[in-house]
């Protein structure tokens, strides 16, 4: 089985590897792929892909890379159908085309192909749809291979080449091991958001089923309050995925009725209450204080994230639990300190709510604060007795998040809390070397000035052992700690 | 994750290609050869090669 799983990347593998014990082990308590009993595509594709009886056990399921939903089949796209955009596009450029002009070609030859295109015998003739998802995966693959020898572009973002040439011989600049892959994800991969084309038949079929989901979406899809998401908001989404960033990548759809969110399902109950009555509800306003919904957040979680201290207040009176975690163990201090409410994180902290409580991720409510550059949050925090040093799953620590923003207040405001700038990551990255990959340079001498006398390295025998920095600040006896 | 084995297999491709390149300059420089190893499609194609091979869920054992 090793063999056949090393030389057959296709989805299926794929998804048995996201599934598996491994990364259940690896991320305990996570939903690592999302796959629904019954496939949207089980009963038209039934009918004219003769694999799809047995491929039915096999399905993409849904994963969130980079904050992105998308099925797993897009991997598949990006990484070899990206490498046949790359070939055409190298041979078009060799050939004198312009660049957009050898993307363009690239696309185009591709479409033409009989067994490879959308529209050819892995696509719509075999399947009854044409991905646009897919097409959209196709060219982020052709950005990928073409990136590690040129810049490329990514909406207003200019990515340098990954790779550098030294004489005859090439270095790997690239850094963000974390991004890699996960910059050229986009939003064009999620069908919910960049629906496809299909078959008339299979179409119908199709609409029905999303038809039959639209609580399923109002779930998955809502806007910072927590209200569901409405159809204009879906359109204007579909709009913009119609091109990469202004660049075409094959996109198709009818203008009329195309078999899409937008088009199918109805505008969300509450937020047609809003418009009706102008009243402002939020999500969750109807739950009874002790029930929670399908992500396990009760109503008090809901008006956290709302940044709604009127209805704390009543809530927690009624006895709402007020560290209740949601499915990924997000408290609505979690909740309200995401977002910057910062009247609501004072109010949560008063009645009681634990500063340093971690979501399954690890991440504890001043991690929050930090990465998302909350600087008076922050300080409400660690005033409030949160622990500067907790590292979550990663071993990622607030002051390595304040250094890869290269905010110096929120660096010295932690370093003041005693932060420990020493403190690596899995990846064995301390606070000093994120500021400088970063590009940071006016938070090194900060950060280098604040490195501790000693470095804990582990125990022995039950002592803890530690060695001295050299450089450390005068004053202080290494050897006043155990030594090794 | 897969950020992590991507930019492990563009340092295997560049390592790779490097030592090639190395042997070709200190041996026997056939025509042609040292600008292939230069090019753009010969990294790409050891790129997708190493993706292909080892990336995590063609591999399970990798993910632990």
């Amino acid at each position: 089985m090793g063999a056949h799983l090393r030389h057959d990347p296709a989805n299926e593998t794929l998804d048995l590897g996201l599934i598996g014990s491994a990364m259940r082990g690896r991320y305990p308590g996570l939903v690592t792929m999302y796959r629904p009993v019954e496939s949207i595509y089980d009963d038209p594709l039934l009918l004219i892909d003769v694999s799809k009886p047995v491929r039915a056990f096999f399905r993409a399921g849904t994963v969130n890379a980079g904050g992105m939903l998308f099925g797993t089949d897009k991997i598949i796209h990006f990484i070899n159908v990206g490498r046949i955009y790359h070939i055409r596009y190298l041979d078009a450029v060799s050939k004198g085309l312009r660049v957009h002009e050898a993307k363009m070609h690239a696309v185009q030859a591709t479409a033409a192909n009989p067994l490879l295109s959308e529209d050819g015998f892995l696509g719509l003739f075999t399947t009854g749809i044409r991905s646009n998802g897919d097409l959209a995966a196709d060219y982020a693959g052709l950005k990928f291979y073409r990136n590690l020898s040129e810049p490329v572009s990514i909406g207003n973002a200019l990515l340098p080449p990954m790779l550098q040439r030294e004489g005859p011989y090439r270095r790997v600049v690239v850094q963000e091991e974390d991004t890699v892959f996960t910059r050229f994800v986009s939003a064009h991969w999620n069908e919910v958001l960049n629906p496809n084309t299909y078959l008339a038949y299979v179409g119908r079929r199709v609409r029905i089923v999303i038809g039959s989901r639209c609580d399923d979406v109002a779930d998955w899809f809502r806007d910072g309050r927590g209200q569901p998401l409405d159809a204009t908001w879906f359109t204007t989404w579909q709009r913009q995925l119609s091109t990469f960033h202004g660049e075409p990548y094959g996109h198709e759809l009818p203008a009329e009725h195309p078999v899409s969110v937008a088009d199918i399902c109805p505008a969300p109950a509450q937020a047609a209450a809003v418009a009706r009555t102008d009243t402002p509800l939020w999500w969750g306003a109807a739950l009874p204080p002790r029930q929670a919904d399908r992500l396990g957040r009760n109503a008090l979680w809901w008006a956290a994230a709302a940044g709604r201290t009127d209805d704390l207040e009543l809530l927690a009176a009624r006895g709402a639990v007020l560290d209740e975690p949601d499915i990924d163990g997000e408290t609505p201090l979690h909740a309200a300190v995401r977002p910057g409410h910062v009247r609501m994180a004072r109010l949560l902290l008063s009645m009681g709510a634990d500063a340093n409580r971690a979501t399954r991720q690890g991440q504890s409510p001043l991690l929050l604060a930090v990465a998302g550059g909350h600087v008076e949050l922050t300080g409400l925090l660690l005033q409030a007795g949160a622990d500067p040093n907790l590292q979550d799953r990663f071993d990622r620590t607030a002051l390595q998040e304040a250094a890869q923003r290269g905010d110096m207040v929120l660096v010295a405001l932690l370093l003041d809390h005693g932060a420990d700038a020493t403190l690596a990551s899995r990846h064995g990255t301390d606070a000093l070397q994120v500021a400088r990959r970063a590009g940071h340079g006016d938070l090194l001498d900060t950060l280098r000035a604040s490195a501790p006398v000693v470095r804990k390295l582990g125990t022995a025998g039950g002592q803890a052992v530690a060695v001295s920095i050299p450089g450390a600040p005068p004053g202080v006896d290494p050897q006043a700690l155990p030594q090794r | 994750m897969l950020s992590r084995n991507f930019l492990a297999a563009i340092r295997d491709a560049v390592a790779e290609t490097n030592a090639a390149i190395d042997a070709e300059l200190a041996g026997d420089n056939r025509p042609g050869q040292l600008q292939a190893l230069l090019s753009a499609d010969h990294v790409a194609s050891l790129v997708w090669a190493r993706i292909f091979v080892t990336t995590p869920p063609t591999k399970p054992s990798t993910w632990a």
